[in-house]
């Protein structure tokens, strides 16, 4: 190893890397036996090591190249510093909670899960993620982001027998091809203006790095799921078993996120243009993605598309942040930077919570349909509480960790109203104050729909009625993301100064986090439990035979059945009519029946949505592409002559351009 | 000493002018129609006979029924110590504008969840309708509040509302229009009419009514007298912005703003029973029109916080 002085952590840190890949290896050797506890051992030893490393190198700035592993053009490079060693932190936490969660859960698969095959691309998956966030040159961060992506795609098609994961890995790969496409692009680029392939060489600040620049911007926000690229994550991350969609929309999305922050943001541009580009995609996404998370009625696709809108959240912090350090307001850039990261951090924590409680109840229900849910608190106590809390926390209500972050966004745009320089940027920032509060009051009908629909009430179904409590496994993962939530929302300051260090640098002046958050969480959380505990002790207390018990009020009608509840799809029903152009929403009713006025015999209703982007946008693209490829079939025959010509015409051209040149 | 008595003052306030502000919305309402009206007294003897009755809880339930009930009561108080909606409140710190919007947010979460948890087709109409109206309305309260920050440079809500920020003494529009953006979005908040009627007894035109159907005994107890604190405190900010719009033209001495603030908010109140009187129930689908009033007033006052700032 080419470093002089590496700490004892650091190989820590790389046992983990060791232990996941020796995992992998040992899952393609054991195949189809079912050794779900020890690989989930695996993973939970590999992510502790990682942990441990992490805790051990703070807050050093330890880099490294590789002597053997040479990759074609540059070595395995690395680095491990404040702002990788926060995304590793959530890398190994959310692979905590998947490595408890796994073996309960990949018990209802059966037979349709190959566990060697899951268990190597899981751990194959996980290595790459941890290896995207630690490279330190553009070669090696390629290298593992195709092995991310090529694995995850394997991981959404888990389930291949059925026509939907095979539709949604093809939908997800097309995507990651383009994602790396363009980063290729810039990637090259900036290796002819800088003449390096090391991150660290790289200035993005110069006129001529803003083309390079916007090709990596585009194609990470493909990854990160940022509209309108976002259209291959409500497909991917549903079909996905519910441990892969946790990592994919808890750490991988934040991995394109770090991506962002690591290269543009540190890498020092100051370009307005990419900056207001990038300011309208993240008001667009956090606006369409709750809009369209609402709308849903597959529990999973709405937690999906709710990811849209908080990565939506995340890049425009981050977009703030780069035009207010442009602008001469260094504190604000570095309030709004914090927000970006630490939300990227929570977001991370209760989106993985919700993916697998989602997870628990499909494996208990066989089912993710709201319609058919219902009731589940009282045969799901332990899953409600958690998912309940991932909700609360997610609707940025105090005093969780989503609060936190969202506050600080709101700070940022707030003090932004009346620092700026000019009018129309004071505007812009309190225009956003708004959006911003639009987009609250719709996560908190959305979460309080996935809450209210599926846990609570009458079971819509049989499965619903049937559901037991998942494993003991099962719950301490969510059990540990909950955790997590409460503690990131009472440690607000800490972790703060612990991104102190990244701040600085990209505001390249020393930044003193002590004043950034405000607000007491923890005594608010207790005088609410002490106000709870006083209305619970005087007013609510048990009162024997005065607490009667009874069937819901029914008008008189008898006990109604759970068809006469509040659906999914109609408690939005108002929402989706106020947006229903932008939705293309429908509702076509139909009444069959002699006397249909007075006796109708037959009542169908359907909700009619076409999905905006994919019907006016990637339709027609793809229908040309296709349109294109029968072109290419006239030259492409099969016939063997003719491709004999082919090369012969070509040798000639190459030929003659050997010649003239 | 003079703090432990603004605390005592203050908390036999918060005890006992939820119930009799309702009280006095309805016996206003009540002279405007020719009847002589309940004593405004009556809802704290409602309260006192919910106290002694007996509860009845419906089977399909969960734990979030009856503990919403609990949070949402200790919610209510915790924002009526943080929201100056008078000025006798006692100082408490970090009483942030968007603290303070959070935590009426999980208010409206726990209310919709109960609503949900009975499983009854009104509760889910109710919950389904709240969420709608919040979403419409948050935008204009969040805005109406965040312009008369941005004049004063603060997020503090106590320092916007404190009679010696100097910002904010000479605006009289400002305030006015701030003033009136919160008074219908609190309207629309605390579902009184036109956007919904609380002495209907039809479930189906009902939104919070509806919503707390279930709730019987000390559960309604603590519901009614949650959403009496919430109404005291939202219209209590608004009748503080009114009377900042008339502090300039009506200089008023500093012992005298205590007791002024206590009045505006009565005053407050009867213009609110005054409103119900002279107004009809809206139909469900004309509720965008009149939020458009409040996203308007709202906007004008974002308009005012920026351009008036413009030779600064």
């Amino acid at each position: 190893m080419a470093g002089v002085l590496i700490p004892h952590s650091v190989y820590l840190l790389w046992s983990a890397f060791g232990v996941w890949g020796a995992g992998a290896a040992g899952a393609v050797l054991t195949g189809q036996k079912q050794y779900h506890k020890l690989y989930s051992g695996v993973l939970l030893s590999g992510c502790l090591l990682l942990l441990g490393g992490l805790i051990g190198c703070w807050p050093a700035n330890t880099s490294w190249t590789s002597d053997f592993v040479f990759f074609g053009l540059a070595p395995l490079a690395g680095r491990v510093d404040p702002l990788a060693s926060v995304f590793l932190a959530l890398l190994a936490v959310s692979g905590s909670a998947v490595a408890l969660f796994s073996p309960g859960y990949l018990a209802h698969l059966g037979q349709r899960l190959h566990p060697g095959f899951y268990w190597a691309c899981l751990f194959l998956f996980m290595l790459s993620m941890g290896q995207v966030i630690l490279s330190a040159n553009a070669i090696t961060f390629l290298v593992f982001w195709e092995i991310m992506a090529v694995s995850s795609v394997l991981l959404v098609a888990t389930d291949h027998a059925r026509h939907s994961a095979r539709l949604s890995a093809l939908i997800y790969m097309g995507a990651t091809r383009i994602s790396t496409a363009l980063l290729v692009g810039g990637f090259l680029w900036l290796n002819y203006l800088s003449g390096s392939w090391r991150f660290s060489d790289w200035h993005l600040s110069s006129a001529a790095a803003l083309w390079p620049a916007a090709l990596l911007f585009l194609g990470l926000c493909i990854k990160a799921g940022i509209w309108p690229f976002h259209v291959w994550l409500p497909y991917a991350h549903p079909e996905a078993p519910a441990p892969v969609s946790a990592l994919m929309s808890g750490v991988m999305v934040k991995v394109a996120l770090y991506a962002m922050v690591r290269l543009i943001v540190l890498g020092g541009s100051g370009s307005q243009i990419l900056a207001y580009a990038a300011l309208c995609l993240a008001t667009v996404s956090a606006v369409w993605g709750v809009l369209f998370a609402l709308m849903e009625r597959d529990l999973k696709r709405l937690l999906a598309h709710s990811t849209v809108e908080n990565v939506g959240l995340i890049l425009m912090a981050t977009a703030l942040s780069v035009l207010l350090r442009a602008a001469h307001l260094p504190e604000l850039a570095a309030l709004s930077l914090a927000a970006a990261l630490f939300h990227a951090l929570n977001h991370g924590t209760f989106k993985s919570l919700l993916f697998l409680g989602a997870g628990a109840l499909d494996s208990s229900t066989h089912t993710r349909d709201l319609s058919f849910l219902g009731g589940l608190a009282r045969n799901m106590p332990w899953t409600m509480a958690c998912f309940f809390t991932g909700a609360v926390a997610i609707c940025a209500l105090p005093p969780l960790n989503g609060f936190a972050s969202k506050w600080l966004l709101y700070q940022t745009l707030f003090h932004t109203a009346f620092q700026a320089a000019t009018t129309p940027e004071r505007a812009i920032a309190l225009g956003l104050v708004g959006v911003l509060s639009l987009v609250g009051a719709l996560s908190l009908a959305c979460f309080a729909k996935a809450v209210g629909i599926a846990f609570l009430g009458k079971p819509r179904s049989d499965a619903a009625a049937r559901a037991h409590e998942a494993s003991a496994g099962m719950i301490a993962a969510q059990a540990l993301l909950a955790g997590c939530c409460l503690g990131l929302g009472l440690l607000v300051p800490q972790i703060l100064e612990c991104l102190a260090p990244v701040l600085s640098e990209a505001v390249a002046e020393p930044v003193v986090t002590a004043g950034f958050f405000t607000i007491p969480q923890l005594v608010i959380l207790a005088a609410g439990v002490a106000l709870f505990g006083l209305a619970r002790s005087v007013v609510l207390r048990a009162q024997g035979p005065s607490l009667r018990s009874y069937v819901t009020w029914e008008c008189g009608y008898g006990d109604l059945p759970a068809r006469t509840e509040e659906t999914g799809s109609s408690f939005s029903q108002p929402i989706a009519s106020i947006f229903a152009p932008l939705l293309q929403y429908n509702v076509w009713t139909e009444i069959k029946g002699k006397d249909k006025r007075h006796f109708p015999e037959v009542i169908e209703v359907k909700v009619l949505m076409v999905p905006f982007l994919e019907r006016h946008l990637y339709q027609p693209a793809v229908a040309a592409f296709e349109e294109m490829s029968k072109a290419l079939v006239r030259v492409q025959t099969g016939s063997i002559h003719l491709y004999l010509l082919y090369v012969f015409l070509t040798l000639l051209v190459l030929v003659w351009v050997g010649v003239r040149l | 000493m003079t703090e432990f008595f603004r605390w005592l003052v203050f908390l036999m306030f918060v005890v006992l002018a939820p119930p009799v502000s309702v009280g006095i919305i309805r016996k206003v309402k009540a002279r405007l129609q020719n009847r002589i009206g309940a004593s405004i007294f009556q809802p704290l003897f409602d309260l006192l006979k919910f106290y002694s009755k007996g509860e009845t809880v419906s089977e399909v339930t969960s734990w979030i029924f009856r503990s919403s009930a609990g949070i949402n009561f200790a919610l209510v108080l915790i924002i009526a110590l943080l929201v100056p909606w008078v000025q006798f409140k006692p100082h408490v710190a970090s009483a942030d504008i968007f603290l303070v919007i959070y935590l009426f947010a999980f208010m409206r979460m726990m209310t919709v969840l109960a609503a949900l948890d009975a499983g009854s087709a009104f509760g889910g109409f109710g919950a389904s309708r709240e969420v709608t109206l919040a979403l419409l309305i948050e935008p204009a309260l969040v805005l109406c509040l965040a312009s008369l920050g941005v004049v004063s440079r603060t997020s503090d809500l106590e320092q916007i509302f404190s009679f010696a920020n100097l910002a904010l003494s000479n605006q009289p529009g400002l305030w006015l229009l701030a003033g009136s953006g919160l008074f219908l979005t609190s309207l629309v908040e605390l579902s009184r009419m036109p956007v919904d009627d609380p002495t209907t007894h039809l479930e189906l035109t009902m939104v919070h009514e509806a919503m707390i159907l279930e709730n019987s005994g000390r559960n309604l107890l603590l519901v009614e007298y949650t959403h009496a604190l919430k109404l005291l405190v939202l219209f209590g900010l608004s009748a503080q912005c009114f009377l900042h719009a008339i502090a300039p033209v009506w200089q008023l001495p500093a012992v005298l703003i205590s007791a002024a603030s206590g009045g505006a908010v009565l005053i407050t109140l009867a213009l609110v029973g005054v409103q119900e009187g002279l107004s009809v129930k809206l139909r469900w689908t004309r509720l965008p029109e009149f939020i458009a009033y409040a996203v308007t007033m709202a906007l004008l006052s974002v308009l005012v916080a920026i351009a008036g700032r413009l030779g600064s």
